[in-house]
């Protein structure tokens, strides 16, 4: 069961003088389980891309299909939860409850399955529940995106799609969402990630792509990811790569400061043991 | 991405190199020339003029359609008033709603007016940059006694301008709202009572903090609405005049046409 894009082409403003081939003959895998991270330059078709996985976007050629299901159809639109940028403008409702609610409500969940749904997101993104008769707008920029993330996961939804959610938020913000993150892709739930910063979803990221003028232009492990010439590599991992291409023996899988610090100990250690 | 429409559209045709004023009178003489439109050859003329300007402007007919599709369910309902509160008698019954002939003609004759004002303000916008536009409005407005009312053309201007530039913005706005309520399995046919508000309630809260940010940030950039300089200095050339004397043209054919 995965979410396939098979050979999809997509422009918008279609037969007008401001046509542009968007998405250029795209084709993707994501199964389940994977925490698939999506990068690329601004106009690289990322946002586009992901639009088509709950049909709010159709392929002008090709074909996207969710556990067998036609990506525009009701029952892919309940497997697949979207949050996009900048999601604490998307809440409406009086209370957190009901905005949390809503999703749910929509496919049919109501009484006490319902509550508990609430409940049981609220819970998994970190947020108290003592906040639920609170109104939305009284949270912080930061609390606000995390409600908005408890009310895509109440759908219980198989894949969550997340287009650029750490934009805005400030260091505190993005360690909260990051661990929300971490903690639903930790429950069984495929994870899609559109960022410009690597950093704060590296330690979960299991597969990245890389996108370029409608194309995929790289499509593999973050190690991997690593080794390539492409551009937005973060700092740690790009030092790490120097290090080892100047005969440095360092460890694999070293993301932040942290654990570079404590790997370039452990080599001037063995260094100064070997003297 | 977004579809635009509504939007300037960078091009060096004849209607681009127009000065924004002629094109603001052709859009307002036209506009009065539309409204009185009442026959089917009226409408023929008129759309004719429309199409004659589109080519002129080099920028395919599509981009103007496209600005029509936000404005489709104001023509659906401006045609069904029409067409139910017709005062003639009743041709023939759909369900238990007389229809008359009169009355369907009143509707399409109406509608195509609302489409015809549309197209024209469409044609102005996407040959003029917005900045000429305010500049066209101010230099227009400057010898009228508007200080009397308290205000300025400058403020006027400006008011209309940044107007014209919230629709795709506004529309940018509403599409990306109703696009994550679908994702959350809003259905507005199935539950529009339900649905009303979970757009209404974002989209007015983002339109209030886009005007207090621009607000904020023209302040920043002391703007004050007082007598402003201009980079552009708007000056008639003989292509205006002539544009002037062909559309007087067209309006003579449209007020002395022997058909």
């Amino acid at each position: 069961m995965s979410v396939i894009v098979e050979n999809v082409s997509f422009s918008y403003a279609r037969k007008t003088q401001l046509e542009q081939m968007v998405l250029d003959k795209v084709s993707l895998k994501i199964g389940e389980g994977e925490f698939l991270v999506i990068m690329g330059e601004v106009g690289s078709g990322k946002t586009t891309l992901v639009k088509h996985f709950n049909g709010l976007l159709k392929p002008i050629f090709g074909k996207v299909t969710v556990d067998g299901y036609n990506a525009a159809s009701v029952h892919a639109r309940k497997l697949v939860g979207m949050l996009f940028q900048f999601p604490q403008q998307q809440l409406f409702a009086r209370t957190v409850f009901e905005d949390v609610a809503f999703a749910p409500s929509n496919f049919g969940i109501s009484g006490e399955e319902l509550r508990s749904k609430v409940s049981w997101s609220l819970k998994l993104v970190g947020m108290d529940e003592k906040i639920t008769s609170r109104s939305p707008f009284s949270l912080s920029n930061g609390h606000m995106r995390l409600v908005a993330l408890a009310g895509v996961i109440a759908a219980s939804p198989k894949y969550i799609v997340l287009d650029e959610p750490f934009t805005g938020l400030d260091p505190k913000g993005i360690k909260e969402l990051s661990k929300a993150l971490a903690q639903v892709h930790a429950m069984g739930v495929t994870i899609v990630v559109i960022t410009h910063n690597l950093d704060h979803v590296l330690p979960s990221a299991t597969r990245m792509v890389f996108m370029g003028q409608g194309k995929i232009a790289f499509d593999g492990t973050p190690d991997n990811y690593f080794l390539s010439t492409l551009p937005q590599i973060p700092d740690i991992p790009l030092l790490m790569r120097e290090l080892r291409r100047c005969g440095v023996k360092v460890k694999d899988q070293i993301f932040d400061v942290e654990e570079a610090f404590q790997e370039i100990m452990r080599i001037k250690r063995m260094g100064t043991a070997h003297e | 991405m977004n579809e635009l429409f509504f939007s300037y559209i960078e091009g060096r045709s004849v209607l681009h190199r127009l000065d924004p004023r002629t094109k603001l009178v052709s859009v307002m003489l036209l506009s009065v020339v539309v409204l009185r439109a009442s026959s089917f050859q009226d409408m023929v003329l008129l759309s004719s003029a429309f199409l004659l300007f589109a080519l002129l402007a080099k920028q395919g007919i599509k981009h103007h359609l496209n600005s029509l599709r936000p404005m489709l369910l104001f023509f659906i309902f401006i045609f069904l008033v029409e067409v139910m509160f017709s005062e003639s008698e009743g041709s023939f019954y759909l369900g238990p709603l007389g229809v008359s002939y009169e009355g369907l003609w009143k509707g399409m004759l109406v509608t195509s007016r609302f489409i015809l004002l549309v197209l024209f303000a469409s044609l102005l916008i996407s040959t003029t940059r917005p900045a000429l536009i305010t500049l066209g409005i101010e230099r227009m407005l400057r010898p009228l006694p508007l200080s009397l009312l308290g205000i300025s053309s400058y403020d006027l201007a400006t008011m209309m301008s940044i107007s014209m530039r919230f629709v795709p913005l506004l529309h940018e706005s509403l599409q990306q709202i109703t696009e994550a309520q679908v994702s959350r399995g809003m259905d507005l046919r199935r539950n529009p009572l339900k649905a009303i508000p979970s757009i209404a309630v974002p989209m007015i809260r983002n339109t209030l903090r886009v005007t207090e940010d621009l607000a904020m940030a023209m302040e920043s950039r002391c703007y004050q609405g007082a007598y402003r300089t201009s980079m552009l200095e708007l000056d008639l050339h003989k292509e205006d005049w002539l544009s002037l004397l062909m559309l007087a043209f067209i309006i003579i054919l449209f007020f002395y046409s022997p058909i």
